[in-house]
């Protein structure tokens, strides 16, 4: 079972009656659910479970709202059996409020059972927490923290050159070649629209010239060399542990919050958000093969030494 | 089981087939049953840098075509026992030249040899491509300049990529860095990259460095392999190489500038 945020119409009912004021309001409730997840209908197996693993928990669960999730089953079921599989779980404090499964033919059979019926969303609720607390961090413009060292003469000529030479292509990466596999995408059915994320992808292996790594919707950890004319791509931030001496991509989907970090700084050319830089002049001294981060400052890019 | 070698550079006229045929004479010339194969097909030299050249009737797209057998088709070395060469063909196509008919021949030939050297034509396209695909190990040859350093980047890539190890996961070709041409001299003076700079970009094991030397011109010109020019010191090194790749632990020559001595300057050397 899991916890759910639902979005649900409720009906509010006002103290004071005027003649004239409408009875009742409809408007949209968010409350927390339970989801009984259903591998079978057999009432018998499923009776015989839940008095082993709900018996005891039978004080705590008292008629929490429960969706009953039946989105793996092949339902043809009848009336009565939901009406049989509510009464089953209302005697084990689970009070059935709808069911989920893709066939909406079974929502006029649940409603006849008093069930509500709505598709599956196709998502893993750790992900839908993972991504509700990301988004804080991705709308935040994220100041520099105070520890990081401020922007001295010699990265002040590094920020003032790419005032000059920065440009807002948006870069999309052009051949893109997925070495490693990377998780499945899952997406979010309902609104709000929240953006998908996936593993870090952790790369141990030297990235030669020739070769591209695209890290899509996370971030891209690197361990080895990035030779000259390789190619690392993030939707997020990347990590480099190792020289990069070829192309750094971060945030290539627009993330302006992403940023690149690596530990010994001879590039070709990095990007974030599409705001890029080459280095045909070199880097200065005290930032040229040492470990640097990279970020966006208001559409500037800013290389700053890591301590 | 056999152990199939690929000498390879990504970067052309590098000395690819000068090491492929000092490598495998130095193989057979330790008493190991070796085989070259020249995987250039209508570009061969081989053949001529082994001096065999008039002795070739069939060549590998010969015994892959069914044309001929592998026996009919392996030249004898005339240098050394235990070497046999299988030349490529001059006339005809690339494309003759397919992965199942290359494996059929390498399987057949691990029956009866121990190391199978394949000699790998420049580039990244079907013939470097197949000559790699079945290697347990990889030499890869680098001039230290930097774009062939760059080009041997680019074969490690699909070496680590593209081999048949890679694609089936198994355990990874073995790379061995050789640095060829190399003039302690210039990179004294700063004009050639040093062995630590190559060692520094490719980053893989370092088997030994060849120095620049006139023996290697004369001995193709005369179709003998180089190692067989005895006192040279591109035969020295590649003695070496072939000593540190079946294990033996040797300390690195031919890095430094060479003192040279007063008589030796006096009376030339």
């Amino acid at each position: 079972m899991s916890k759910l945020r639902l979005l649900f119409n409720s009906i509010a009912v006002h103290a004071t009656m005027s003649p004239y004021k409408s009875p009742f309001d409809i408007k949209s409730a968010s409350i927390d659910a339970l989801a009984l997840h259903l591998y079978t209908l057999d009432l018998a197996r499923l009776e015989q479970a839940f008095s082993v693993r709900l018996a005891k928990r039978a004080g705590q669960l008292l008629h929490e709202p429960t969706l009953l999730d039946l989105a793996t089953l092949e339902v043809n079921t009848s009336v009565d059996e939901l009406l049989a599989l509510r009464e089953l779980t209302a005697r084990f404090g689970l009070q059935a409020i709808s069911i989920r499964h893709p066939d909406p033919s079974l929502a006029d059979i649940a409603a006849a059972a008093g069930l509500g019926w709505m598709p599956p969303v196709i998502e893993s609720t750790r992900l839908l927490a993972a991504t509700a607390e990301a988004i804080p961090d991705a709308i935040a413009a994220p100041a520099p923290e105070a520890d990081i060292p401020a922007i001295t003469g010699e990265t002040a000529a590094v920020v003032a050159a790419t005032e000059e030479e920065v440009s807002a292509s948006t870069e999309q990466p052009a051949t893109v070649i997925e070495q490693h596999p990377i998780a499945a995408a899952e997406t979010i059915v309902d609104k709000p629209a929240l953006p998908t994320r996936h593993k870090t992808l952790i790369i141990d292996k030297p990235v030669r010239t020739g070769q591209q790594i695209y890290a899509k919707g996370g971030d891209l950890i690197v361990l080895a060399t990035i030779s000259g004319g390789a190619e690392v791509i993030a939707d997020g931030n990347i990590h480099i542990y190792a020289p990069l001496r070829g192309r750094a991509l971060a945030g290539a989907h627009g993330d302006m919050s992403a940023r690149i970090f690596v530990h010994r700084f001879e590039p070709e050319l990095i990007s974030i958000a599409g705001f890029y830089r080459t280095f045909d002049t070199e880097p200065p001294v005290s930032l040229k093969g040492h470990s640097v981060q990279v970020y966006l400052d208001a559409e500037r890019l800013v290389i700053a030494p890591l301590t | 089981m056999a152990r199939i070698i690929v000498i390879t550079s990504g970067k052309g006229g590098v000395g690819k087939t000068t090491t492929s045929a000092s490598f495998a004479a130095g193989l057979a010339l330790r008493g190991h049953k070796t085989v070259v194969i020249d995987f250039d097909v209508g570009l061969r030299n081989l053949d001529l840098i082994m001096g065999c050249e008039r002795r070739v009737v069939y060549d590998i797209i010969n015994v892959i075509n069914n044309e001929s057998s592998l026996n009919q088709s392996l030249i004898k070395d005339k240098h050394c026992d235990n070497l046999y060469i299988l030349p490529a063909s001059q006339t005809r196509d690339k494309d003759a030249l397919t992965l199942e008919g290359v494996e059929r021949v390498i399987n057949e030939l691990a029956k009866d040899f121990e190391y199978i050297v394949c000699d790998s034509p420049a580039g990244i396209e079907k013939g470097a491509l197949t000559a790699l695909y079945f290697a347990d190990e990889a030499i890869v040859v680098t001039n230290p300049e930097v774009a062939s350093v760059r080009d041997s980047d680019r074969i490690l890539g699909l070496l680590a990529s593209k081999s048949r190890r890679a694609i089936e996961n198994l355990e990874p070709i073995r790379e061995h860095l050789l640095v060829t041409r190399y003039s302690p001299e210039r990179v004294e003076k700063g004009e050639m990259l040093s062995v630590n700079d190559v060692k520094e970009i490719l980053r893989i094991p370092f088997i030994g460095v060849v120095p620049e030397s006139q023996a290697v011109l004369q001995a193709s010109n005369s179709g003998t392999p180089v190692i067989h020019v005895n006192g040279a010191d591109a035969s020295d090194a590649y003695k070496d190489v072939v000593a540190r790749f079946l294990g033996e632990d040797r300390p690195h020559r031919f890095l430094d500038v060479q003192k040279v001595g007063l008589l030796k300057r006096l009376f030339g050397g």
